[in-house]
């Protein structure tokens, strides 16, 4: 059970004056059950990247196999595969349109041709796990709050039960509240449905908390696919191409270079702690 | 792709039509889209063609990628030629039970499409060279005397600009729509006509709230960069004939009489 | 006589300071604003209360950052700045001026230029220069001088080789900036930024505070920054925090970062070397209170080891 990307190439617009490659020879396996941070800046491939999952974007050469099936068979069913892999877009709020909250969330599952009861089943379920309330879910979702309308577009792709879940930057705009509540939702939703998670960010602070897996994405390949740990000790390189390694990971290389001999694989503010109070006490 | 979409673009660049007064590219292209249908015979098309081929050299503008403009209307390409292909009483050519197409059927189909296509490619090429500030500046200035009907010539200027300028960004926001209601199992390509319609709303609604908010949003930016009407407002680029809008005049007016005589021929 | 020039300057400067104190870049007393909601014959439904009782000043060539999480005010009173909202209650001048006083609106709005958060839903024209063009045209400055101000703004904030590009084709930060340049050539005193970052990555979001840094200090502009992101406030003069159309926090970034849990109860963050300076403090290391950069952490535990 597994998503395989095989030598992936991808060129926008090609033959015209916009022509760009935007996705170089990805290979990539993604198995049941990860929890990745797919990390990368604008423009560096990510968004295409996972486009490419579901079948939106067909690749201009190379496979993607899903649960070893090839999903650019002409008898593959795609609409069977974006059941399966569910994908959530940046700013996903802006895709609402129905005049209650619930009716929006059932779009989804009524699209596979669920029973009544099922679809609301999964509603509930889904708009339950992403913390909204029995109070709002006849409201108009243009009602709600911003932080809100993402999590009502979140539980729209969680009610079609997908066994793997990608979100484009879902904390883009909140503010530190709103996007820790999301990540902690997620990080919830991944532990118990069991589901595959991959969260596109730009900030490598938002994932390092929560991912055990860090892709990083540059100039359409990817430059690094390893743990959190491995992935920050290459804060250097991670800098020139314009992405950064959490601030407390050059903090400790900032005290080792002054002589203070402190654990620098660090990629959290706990394990930050752990690592100046193990030398401080010690000295 | 509908980011593929290339009519109504402006394309930068510097060239001898990129300069030109935009009053003078504005009714050229008006006089222009008159002689197509002043054209009696072939004659007269290939003139046109001849024309527009010469001028497009001159802009410099990538000749693939105006002929991309016309894939937007190719639906009303074929409707066009269909239409004229069966429709045309006149000497039979083909018959197969109801369908019958005549030899006036085929002239008038071709001659049609050629018309259209010319007629898209030479209004395009006015957008592709011309900004839509320019454009925008070049009618307010043209449509000038109809202030005095109580027109709001500066406000119907600002508006086409506006619309231009945010056709591209609500293209691509129609592509994410769409792409992210596929991926909640949304279904734009099957069904009926009926089912098909439906299908749509889960489009037109976000799109329709996305650009009223954008409206919004820009209409206070414009606010607050002090716009308050066409009223005491200068211009950074203000409308001066030059030379070589004189030539452009000379030019255009061989056209129309190279476009007259052919009507003789 | 080196003593008594040196009076002079100094006493010239005292006089300035003393002008400047007279004549504040924003000042509201009492400020409260009501979002009234009605139903659909028109009663009224509930009002809300976006700004309550705020006071503030902000002198000229201050960096001011406000901060607040979503919903907390922050955006209404800077749309208060540009007289886009007016008080319902109270009162707020800019450059000396009563925003309630219609006849000064244009007047107002081209002292405090406003940028907002979308790049693309401020940007109105398809070409940079004319973009930042724009601004000039309304107020009616002439054609040379137009051309003037645009090369001007466009180099001010690193942008005069994309004159000619359509702003489509640039990235987040870049069309900020160029949204940047077109307040700039309206020769404002104060910009108001409303949150200018939050939909740029970290790139994008470097480079547009770098630029206002960088007006604030080259140019002399005070700038108003609001946001949520506290990497960004640390080179403030002075950071006001706001809750629930309240202020509630007001100082230098050090005062306000000195105090984590009561940001935290504000639901704000602080940077990550702040908090993890106030964690190892509680459990037991000496260190001061509001540690703001990497550099300042690094001294502060060197310290200890002495």
């Amino acid at each position: 059970m597994s998503i395989i990307l095989d030598k992936i190439n991808y060129i926008y617009s090609p033959n015209t004056a916009y022509e760009k490659q935007a996705l170089k020879n990805i290979s990539l396996v993604i198995e049941d059950g990860e929890f990745i941070g797919l990390i990368g800046h604008t423009g560096s491939g990510k968004s295409t990247l996972i486009q490419h999952f579901n079948g939106l974007v067909k690749a201009t050469s190379g496979g993607v196999y899903y649960n070893g099936a090839d999903i650019y068979d002409t008898d593959y069913n795609l609409k069977e595969l974006r059941k399966k892999v569910g994908l959530v877009f940046q700013y996903p709020e802006y895709q609402l349109f129905e005049t209650t909250v619930l009716k929006d969330v059932q779009f989804g599952p009524k699209n596979l041709g669920l029973t009544a009861l099922e679809v609301d089943l999964r509603s509930y379920e889904a708009l339950k796990q992403v913390g909204i309330g029995d109070d709002l879910i006849d409201a108009s979702p243009f009602e709600l709050s911003g932080g809100q309308k993402r999590r009502v577009a979140i539980a729209g792709v969680l009610a079609m039960k997908p066994e793997v879940l990608v979100l484009d930057e879902p904390t883009a705009g909140l503010d530190p509240k709103g996007r820790d509540e999301i990540l902690g939702q997620i990080a919830k939703i991944h532990e118990e449905r069991k589901i595959t998670v991959v969260l596109v960010s730009h900030s490598m602070e938002d994932v390092a908390d929560y991912v055990e897996r860090i892709i990083v994405m540059d100039g359409g390949s990817i430059a690094y696919d390893d743990t959190p740990r491995n992935v920050f000790s290459h804060y250097k390189e991670l800098e020139e191409i314009g992405l950064a390694a959490p601030q407390v990971t050059y903090a400790m290389h900032a005290l080792r270079d002054k002589g203070i001999p402190v654990d620098v694989n660090v990629t959290t503010i706990e394990e930050a702690k752990e690592a100046v109070l193990a030398w401080y006490r010690k000295d | 792709m509908i980011r593929d979409i290339t009519i109504g673009q402006y394309y930068p660049s510097d060239s001898v039509l990129h300069r030109l007064d935009p009053r003078v590219k504005l009714s050229g292209t008006f006089l222009y889209i008159v002689c197509l249908f002043l054209v009696k015979n072939w004659w007269g098309y290939l003139a046109a063609a001849v024309c527009l081929a010469a001028v497009i050299k001159l802009s410099k503008v990538p000749f693939g990628y105006i002929v991309k403009g016309l894939k937007a209307v190719i639906i009303l390409l074929l409707f066009t030629v269909m239409f004229n292909l069966f429709l045309t009483s006149g000497t039979p050519v083909f018959e197969w039970k109801f369908i019958r197409v005549t030899k006036e059927g085929i002239d008038l189909a071709a001659a049609m499409a050629v018309r259209l296509i010319l007629l898209i490619l030479g209004s395009s090429l006015m957008t592709f060279t011309t900004t839509p500030n320019q454009l925008t500046d070049g009618l307010e200035s043209l449509l000038r005397p109809l202030n005095k009907l109580h027109v709001p010539v500066h406000e119907v200027a600002m508006m086409m600009s506006i619309a231009l300028r945010f056709i591209p960004i609500l293209l691509e926001e129609t592509d994410k729509i769409m792409k992210a209601q596929q991926a909640r199992g949304a279904d734009f390509e099957t069904g009926g006509l009926i089912q098909r319609a439906k299908a749509m709303v889960p489009l037109l609604v976000p799109l329709f709230i996305s650009a009223f908010r954008r409206a919004g949003d820009l209409a206070m930016a414009m606010e607050a960069r002090c716009y308050h009407g066409g009223k005491g407002r200068t211009k950074m680029k203000p409308l001066h004939y030059k030379k070589r809008d004189g030539v452009a005049w000379l030019v255009l007016a061989m056209f129309l009489a190279v476009v007259v005589v052919t009507r003789k021929l | 006589m080196y003593c008594k020039s040196d009076f002079r300057v100094l006493g010239r400067k005292k006089q300035f300071a003393g002008k400047d104190t007279i004549e504040k870049m924003v000042r509201s007393e009492n400020l409260i604003f009501e979002y009234i909601r009605r139903d659909e014959e028109g009663n009224v439904e509930s009002i809300t209360k976006a700004l309550d009782d705020v006071s503030i000043t902000i002198s000229k060539g201050d960096f001011v950052a406000i901060l607040g999480h979503n919903g907390s005010g922050k955006s209404t009173l800077a749309k208060h700045m540009n007289a886009l909202l007016v008080p319902t209650e109270g009162t707020l001048f800019v450059d000396g001026m009563d925003t309630k006083d219609e006849e000064k609106i244009w007047e107002i709005r081209q002292a405090a230029g406003m940028v907002f958060q979308n790049p693309d839903n401020q940007i109105i024209a398809t070409v940079v220069e004319e973009d930042v063009g724009f601004g000039p045209e309304n107020l009616g400055v002439p054609t040379k001088e137009i051309w003037e101000r645009v090369e001007k703004s466009l180099r001010a904030v690193g942008m005069y080789e994309y004159r000619k590009h359509s702003p489509n084709k640039l990235s987040g930060g870049q069309k900020q900036r160029v949204a940047i340049a077109g307040i700039m050539a309206m020769k404002p005193q104060c910009i108001v930024l409303d949150e200018p970052t939050a939909m740029l990555d970290p790139n994008g979001r470097k480079e547009v505070v770098r630029t206002v840094r960088e007006l604030n200090q080259k140019e002399g502009v005070t700038v108003l920054l609001i946001t949520h992101y506290m990497e960004e406030v640390i080179y403030a003069d002075k950071v006001i925090v706001m809750d629930d159309g309240k202020i509630v926090m007001q100082g230098t970034p050090r005062e306000i970062f000195a105090q984590v849990e009561k940001l935290k109860s504000y639901r704000m963050d602080v940077p990550q070397v702040t908090e993890l300076a106030y964690k190892l403090k509680q459990a037991g290391m000496p260190l001061p209170d509001g540690i703001l950069s990497i550099e300042e952490f690094v001294e502060a535990v060197q310290a200890c080891a002495k």
